[in-house]
């Protein structure tokens, strides 16, 4: 305690170093602490179920994540090991309340699922299950938003045509889960899915999770569910897997309505936050050691009047400690403080308090208190406990030895080079994608919602609009480009015996291919006439290995023609196999091309459709703007990611100034005599800046394949990638040798620029 | 416990055999010291003089344990120092020598009362016990009105007070003071030596480095260094007082 009395003084007579060392090192932990809490609470979500390590859902062999209705019955009570099983869907759609329409979020399901995920019942009507098609149960939230606090007794709710009961209310979807829903339905009464059709057999697609029992091998229960799904025809040699519930959340690739996070975004964000800390440490031994070049003096006073080597590394290793300790008490501090704003950049609540809750983060927590002040204080220890009292008592400088420092330049500058090469890389792939050709329209083209009963009204409504001038072309289609129903596909087997498999279906009419601006490759477009027609495209065509299509059918309907490939599904996948199938029974949505005034076609679309069906919820997006904000997300976590790379390059640029400072430092008296001689300012910087360069050149070499290979591992999660241009490595390497020219210039022209008598006099 | 002596012959202290120190530049090897031998008893206050550059200091080291000799034996009480292990080293700085330095090189950020306390700290002694050692030293060196001062807050003769009060509170047997007055007017300086004389009397052995002959002359003995060998080496029966 004595000592860092004493310490506490050299902190407050030394001000301005202090307040950097420890400004520093708290600003570096509090960004530690808001990535900790983030990427901590991303990882926990689905592991709070108490059944969460046995819980998988089935994953076909084209990588779908949906199985047959059937699969229920197929599979329940006869395979071994699995104790329960549900389907799911999850979709919006519209409910009456006080004869009005809102939309809410349906789960369709069965039983199972709430003992799957060990939903409680808040209250329940006898022994009433969703067995019923007109049952439902409400959320806690859901239910209080419509019925307060009262429990909602014997009410009903009128979704769509039909009226149900409300039997119960379950407890919320944890907020930690992948899943949000408002209302529980039956798989029956599920929100219109279409499914896979194979020759006669049509299948209602869903969601699944089964429940294994903990002594289950995994690879017997595959094999078993496989043999058991197997006698559809559209299921035969079917391959399946499992995935456990806790990759759900970071599987990106499903359709499947659930709550997803990038994990590549993750990961980004994990290693920033190691290289952070990586860098804090070393920084802060940098400046320990350099101002500790003033304490060589105590130190050997404390040796000549007794103190051993134990004796001093212990003190230097309690004052990091006890530095660690403010600081992080200063970090939580500012963590707090500037949470919101990284809560906006990271576009989730960060909540460092609920770190505290959980003792294995605690744990975390200490250990990284407790390894910063150790290591940041070891490196520094070991090299001041070397002084011997006899170089202070004869005044001979102990760190003459010249380059002991470039290792760690050396590693400083190799952090900073990954950082800024996958910076730009990140930057190039966002861009890349933003403005990649999607192969279709997209401009001023409106994706109107149809809900509850104006479907079976489209065709009126579609000519009531087309009287308006600004309105070019209108389509009504099942599904649509970016948005196809999860389970709008289908598979069959083709002349040569081949499955083809996950062909995606869109329902279109023959103002499909003008609305938006798609081009046949061969053959003709779709005649309102014509029935049971359809359109490939060139992708499926060419898979098919066809010489033409005449009197070709993809299931069931003829082939008429072949549309240039577009982008239906997203850009991160490629494009795929696509049936565009002439409209039968209602669609989903109008897609309605409009020139001239935005705003006034808008009010128009509004006031027909309140005309056609009174007091239905518009609901409506833009191609161009829902587009761009499906990439917004991407560009959001691409933000994130840049802006911490730069706060990592800025506390790698403090560390550089404290080394620097500490050559030039050590160097003011050489420099003083080679001015004295005659030196010019130009010469000395050279002299200055010249290891500079080297450490730098060692750096890039050792840190380009890294960089190649990281950025080469996270374009793979793309369909389309930018390429790794030689130039962005070339580029960041020239970038690290300009912040390193700067820190260190700005650092040695001061020193050169010095009066050398006055350098001298200090001696 | 301090054995106060009172002997004409005295027991050895230190004993020096051929030592040589010399350093290596890149094309000669320059001799510090050469075959050095001395002795030196216990209870004794030899004054260690010649022109700079002679190896005063580095001798002074080297009983220290500062430093080492390059060749030749080193005997502390017996005990063979030259073959002395750090641990061992350690101790002999705690238990039985207290260092008097010319620039005092004292603790900057530490109160007159800690500085005195820092050896004791290493030492072991229990804080009440610290607490006593110091206030008895600060007593008697009338510093008791200074001792929450820091040492930029004290006059040269003043630091050295706390510099002297710090080497013997742990109660050495032998002090080494390297110029001790060389940074002090002369008035500072000749009380510094009343006071070193005064030690000595009470039974610490003291070795001083000095350039001032009446200074010099205040010890019982004084070596006088020439280019590393010793020149002279003379016992005055009856020192003055300064
Ligand atoms: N670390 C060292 N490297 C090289 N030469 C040294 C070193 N330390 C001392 N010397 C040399 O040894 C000689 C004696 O030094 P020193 O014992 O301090 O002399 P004095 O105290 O008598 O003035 C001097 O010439 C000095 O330059
Ligand atoms: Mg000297």
């Amino acid at each position: 305690m004595n000592f860092l009395k004493h310490y506490i003084r050299i902190l407050l007579r030394k001000r301005t170093i202090s307040a950097i060392t420890i400004g520093g090192y708290a600003i570096s932990m509090a960004v530690i602490f808001i990535l900790l809490a983030f990427i901590v609470n991303e990882r926990s979500i689905n592991k709070g179920f108490e059944n969460a390590d046995n819980i998988y859902r089935v994953i076909r062999a084209d990588m779908n994540s949906d199985v047959p209705q059937t699969f229920l019955d197929d599979v329940k009570g006869k395979v071994p090991g699995i104790e329960k099983v549900c389907l799911y869907s999850i979709s919006n759609g519209l409910y009456r309340f006080n004869n009005k329409q809102y939309m809410a979020k349906f789960l369709a399901t069965n039983d199972d699922f709430f003992d799957i995920f060990s939903f409680d019942f808040i209250y329940r009507t006898g022994n009433t299950n969703l067995h019923s098609d007109y049952n439902i149960y409400l959320t806690q939230q859901f239910s209080e938003k419509l019925y307060g606090n009262n429990t909602p007794f014997g009410e009903t709710l009128e979704i769509g045509q039909n009226t149900y009961h409300i039997v119960g209310v379950i407890s919320n979807p944890p907020l930690h889960s992948s899943f949000d829903f408002d209302v529980v339905t039956t798989l029956n009464k599920s929100v219109s899915y279409a499914g896979i059709s194979y020759n006669e057999e049509v299948h209602k697609m869903f969601g699944s999770f089964i429940l294994l029992n903990k002594n289950t091998l995994m690879d017997n229960t595959i094999g078993q569910i496989e043999g058991m799904i197997g006698h559809w025809q559209a299921f035969t040699d079917q391959k399946l897997s499992l995935q456990p519930l806790h990759e759900v959340y970071f599987d990106t690739k499903k359709h499947d309505n659930l709550k997803h996070a990038n994990v590549s975004m993750i990961l980004l964000l994990t290693a920033v936050a190691v290289i952070i800390l990586l860098m804090t440490i070393l920084n802060y031994a940098n400046i320990t050691i350099s101002t500790g070049h003033e304490r060589h003096m105590e130190i050997g006073i404390r040796k000549a009047t007794g103190a051993n080597k134990r004796n001093i590394f212990m003190q230097l290793i309690a004052e990091s400690l006890f530095i660690s300790f403010l600081s992080m008490f200063l970090a939580i501090v500012i963590a707090e403080l500037v949470s919101p704003f990284f809560s906006q950049v990271l576009g989730k609540q960060v909540d460092l308090w609920s770190l505290l809750t959980q003792p294995k983060i605690i744990g975390l927590g200490l250990l990284i208190f407790l390894a910063t002040g150790f290591f940041s204080g070891i490196y520094p220890a070991l090299s001041i406990t070397r002084i011997t009292p006899i170089q202070v008592i004869n005044r001979t400088n102990v760190f003459t030895k010249k380059g002991n420092r470039g290792g760690i330049i050396a590693v400083q500058f190799f952090f900073t080079i990954v950082l800024i090469t996958s910076l730009m890389f990140i930057n190039k792939q966002i861009n890349f994608v933003k403005h990649k050709d999607l192969g279709f329209d997209r401009e001023q083209i409106m994706r109107l919602s149809l809900k509850g009963e104006t479907p079976e009204k489209w065709q009126l409504l579609k000519e009531k609009l087309k009287t308006n001038p600004d309105i070019v072309s209108i389509s009504a289609t099942h599904g649509s480009p970016f948005a196809i129903y999860s389970s709008s596909s289908g598979s069959f087997n083709d002349s040569h015996g081949r499955k083809v498999e996950d062909v995606k279906i869109i329902g279109i009419d023959d103002d499909f291919l003008g609305t938006f601006g798609l081009t046949l490759v061969n053959g003709n477009n779709l005649t309102s006439s014509n029935s049971n027609t359809c359109i490939i495209n060139q992708h499926l065509f060419n898979y098919l290995e066809w010489d033409n299509f005449e009197g070709k059918e993809v299931f069931g309907s003829e082939v008429i023609g072949i549309v240039k490939d577009f982008n239906h599904i997203n850009l991160y996948n490629p494009i795929g196999h696509l049936q565009l199938k002439k409209l039968e029974g209602n669609p989903s949505f109008l897609n309605i091309k409009i020139k001239g005034d935005v705003a006034n076609a808008i009010q128009f679309v509004y006031k027909t459709l309140q005309e056609v069906e009174p007091g239905t919820p518009f609901n409506y997006q833009f191609y161009d703007d829902w587009i761009h904000s499906m990439y917004e997300k991407e560009e959001k976590q691409a933000y994130a990611i840049q802006l911490f790379s730069i706060l990592a390059i800025i506390i790698s640029c403090f560390g550089l100034v404290g080394i620097m400072n500490h050559i030039t430092n050590r160097r003011v008296k050489e420099i003083g005599i080679r001015k004295v001689n005659g030196a010019r300012i130009s010469e000395i910087l050279t002299m200055l800046n010249k290891d500079f360069v080297r450490w730098v050149a060692i750096a890039f070499v050792i840190a380009t394949p890294i960089a190649y290979y990281a950025m080469h591992k996270w374009l793979q999660n793309f369909a389309y990638k930018t390429n790794l241009s030689w130039w962005i490595f070339a580029l960041a390497g020239l970038l690290a040798l300009g912040i390193a020219l700067l820190t260190v210039s700005w650092q040695s022209w001061r020193a050169a620029t010095r009066n050398p008598v006055e350098a001298l006099r200090d001696e | 416990m301090l054995v106060i002596l009172k002997k004409n012959t005295y027991t050895i202290m230190i004993t020096l055999k051929n030592i040589y120190k010399y350093y290596d530049n890149k094309f000669q090897r320059t001799f510090v010291l050469k075959d050095v031998n001395l002795s030196i008893g216990e209870g004794e206050f030899v004054s260690i003089m010649g022109p700079s550059g002679a190896g005063k200091s580095t001798l002074l080291n080297i009983i220290g344990m500062l430093d080492q000799p390059n060749e030749g034996e080193y005997f502390f009480m017996d005990q063979p120092a030259h073959e002395l292990k750090e641990k061992k080293k350690t101790e002999f700085h705690r238990n039985y020598v207290g260092f008097i330095f010319q620039a005092f090189h004292l603790i900057d950020e530490m109160t007159v009362a800690e500085n005195i306390e820092t050896p004791l700290i290493y030492k072991g002694v229990k804080s009440k016990e610290r607490q006593a050692m110091v206030a008895d030293m600060l007593d008697r060196f009338n510093m008791v009105a200074k001792k929450d001062l820091f040492p930029s807050q004290l006059s040269g003769g003043q630091q050295q007070l706390v510099g002297i009060a710090r080497a013997i509170v742990g109660k050495p047997k032998l002090l080494l003071a390297d110029e001790p007055t060389g940074n002090l007017h002369s008035d500072q300086g000749k009380e510094i030596m009343k006071l070193l004389q005064k030690l000595n009397e009470e039974g610490i052995t003291i070795i001083q480095v000095t350039h001032n002959e009446e200074f010099a002359k205040c010890g019982k003995r004084i070596i006088k260094l020439m280019d590393g060998r010793v020149e002279s080496d003379e016992t005055t029966n009856h020192p003055p007082t300064p």
